[in-house]
Parts: structure tokens; C-alpha cells; sequence
């Protein structure tokens, strides 16, 4: 797909370049089949608004944060020396 | 760390930004930090996988599937530097796109074209599955239809209407994501709005029809 054809969508999600933005508004006063490609697709893109946000249930929600509860202790248990080990390696050196 | 109140965040928390909380969880095991993490995303997120998948069983062991590797893989793959949610969202988007590549796996595609529908199972499969789930999800007809007729988009395009739609996502943060270049990502977002324009056309062509 040519850049052309794809600037209605830069500029229907605001992600044209000022300059870019001036040249299409320009060219959208003058082009009546633009305009009419832009307003329809904005419409349909509206109907997105309709779509439902969705929570996790919250059983999966406790579920992972029990797991990140468990797998940073293991990891902790797993990379750090009991603090007796400290102790005793600072009296062997010492 | 042991919470006395599981629900409750404090407010300085809810301040913070993403990375500060995302080094607390790192460094210093801080639950509570990774709590305000998924409590600020975890609607993102699960809205996208579902979208795509519109199975809630699925998407519930996607949604699972997706934090245990952010979990374990934090401390190797993920770089401060970048945001965390565009990781996590990564992690998301190849777990739902790996299902659904499996899922097709399983299927003889010439086998089961339908000539009435002019579709395959593919197409279908979804529409099947979602009937159920917005039963369950109490949707009213238009938001029903809609999901109905993203369903049918080419998973490449539902990919990018639904991570902008849930994420807000920068389309050149889609075009990296899914490997391609930003034109394209743009180029699938308008073929999928102008075949969704078809798709309700047809549907109100049918309905007047039929009336």
C-alpha cells in the first residue's frame, strides 16, 4: 500500500507530521472523495468506543500474583547465602 | 513482604511511574509495587487477548501464561531502558498470536470451505466461539455484531485495530512489534476499517432484506 493511501490513516490517529497535516488539510478542501474516505472510515473506527473493556477474573488475577509471591522467594532462597555463611566466611578471613 | 489489607495500594504507589515500580518488584521483592503494575494493565491486556481469541477459557490461560513469563523472565530479558508495558504487551501478543497458529494447525483448511458463506473454517471458527462468550459477557446486538465482524478480520489486522484500540498503541510501536514497517501497519488498519465498513453493510442489507 502507497504512503498515499495511507495517510487518511495518519491522520484519522493524529500521527501526521504538522507539515504533512497542513499539505492533507489542503488537499482535503479540494478532494470531495477524500473527505468522504475520511469520514467513513472515522465513523467505523468510532464504533470501537462500543467495544467492552474486560477485567480478568479475579481467581487468575490472585493466581499470578501468588506465583510472582513464590518465584521471587525462590529466587531470593536461590541467590542469596543464608547470612550465617556470611558470618562464618568473615570469621574463616577475619 | 506481608500484606495486612490484600486490596489496598497505597497512594503513593498509584504515583509512581511504571519503571520505578517495576525496580522495586525487581530489587527489592516489593509485591505491593507489582499489585499496582497489574492493576494499572491487567485490563489492557486481558481486553486484547480476549479480542483476538474471544474464548474467556483461553484467554484466561493466555492472560496466566503471559505474567508467569513476565514473572520469571524479568530479571533476564527485560531492559529498564524500554517501557514495560510494550514488553509485556510482546509477551502477550506472541502467546495469543502462537494459540491461534496452533489452533489453524489442527485444521484442513480446502476441506472445509464453505461455498454457500464463501468462507473457511478459520473464519468461522471464531464466530462460534464467540457466541457463547457474549452470551456470558451480556452484550448488547451492536457490540455483539461488532466483535462478531472483528473476528473476521485477517488476524494481521485485528492484531493492529486491537492493539491500538486497547493499548493506545503508536503505530510504530505495532510496525515493531509485529516486523513490519510502519506503512504497513497503517495500510492493515485501513483495509480492516474499510472491511468492517463491508461487513455492516452487508449486515444491514440483510436486515432490510429480511425485513
Amino acid at each position: 500500500m502507497s504512503k498515499k493511501d495511507t495517510r487518511t490513516i495518519a491522520y484519522i490517529f493524529n500521527e501526521m507530521d504538522p507539515s504533512e497535516e497542513v499539505e492533507f488539510l489542503r488537499e482535503l478542501e479540494n478532494n470531495s472523495n477524500l473527505l468522504i474516505e475520511v469520514e467513513t472510515l472515522r465513523n467505523v473506527n468510532g464504533q470501537f468506543n462500543n467495544l467492552p473493556k474486560m477485567d480478568p477474573p479475579k481467581h487468575i488475577v490472585k493466581s499470578v500474583q501468588d506465583f510472582a509471591k513464590n518465584q521471587k522467594k525462590n529466587t531470593l532462597t536461590k541467590h542469596s547465602p543464608p547470612l550465617y555463611l556470611a558470618v562464618a566466611a568473615v570469621i574463616v578471613i577475619g | 513482604m506481608k500484606l495486612n489489607n490484600a486490596d489496598h495500594i497505597p497512594p503513593s504507589y498509584q504515583q509512581m511511574k511504571d519503571r520505578e515500580l517495576v525496580h522495586l518488584f525487581r530489587k527489592k521483592d516489593d509485591q505491593v509495587a507489582f499489585r499496582e503494575l497489574m492493576n494499572r494493565h491487567q485490563a489492557k491486556v486481558y481486553s486484547y487477548i480476549f479480542s483476538m481469541i474471544q474464548n474467556r477459557e483461553t484467554a484466561n490461560d493466555i492472560f496466566q501464561e503471559t505474567f508467569t513469563k513476565v514473572i520469571t523472565k524479568m530479571d533476564d530479558t527485560y531492559n529498564e531502558q524500554g517501557k514495560w508495558i510494550a514488553w509485556v504487551m510482546r509477551i502477550a501478543h506472541n502467546a495469543t498470536i502462537d494459540h491461534i497458529r496452533k489452533q489453524k494447525r489442527f485444521v484442513d483448511v480446502t476441506s472445509s470451505y464453505d461455498k454457500e458463506s464463501k468462507t473457511d473454517f478459520y473464519e468461522r471458527l471464531p464466530d462460534e466461539d464467540s457466541i457463547g462468550q457474549q452470551e456470558k459477557l451480556e452484550l448488547d446486538e451492536s457490540t455483539a455484531s461488532l466483535l462478531k465482524h472483528i473476528s473476521n478480520l485477517p488476524e494481521e489486522q485485528r492484531t493492529v485495530v486491537m492493539l491500538r484500540h486497547y493499548y493506545e498503541m503508536p503505530f510504530k510501536e505495532i510496525a515493531e512489534l509485529t516486523d513490519v514497517s510502519i506503512n504497513t501497519a497503517l495500510g492493515r488498519m485501513r483495509y480492516a476499517l474499510i472491511n468492517l465498513r463491508k461487513m455492516f453493510d452487508e449486515e444491514h442489507e440483510k436486515e432490510s432484506n429480511s425485513v
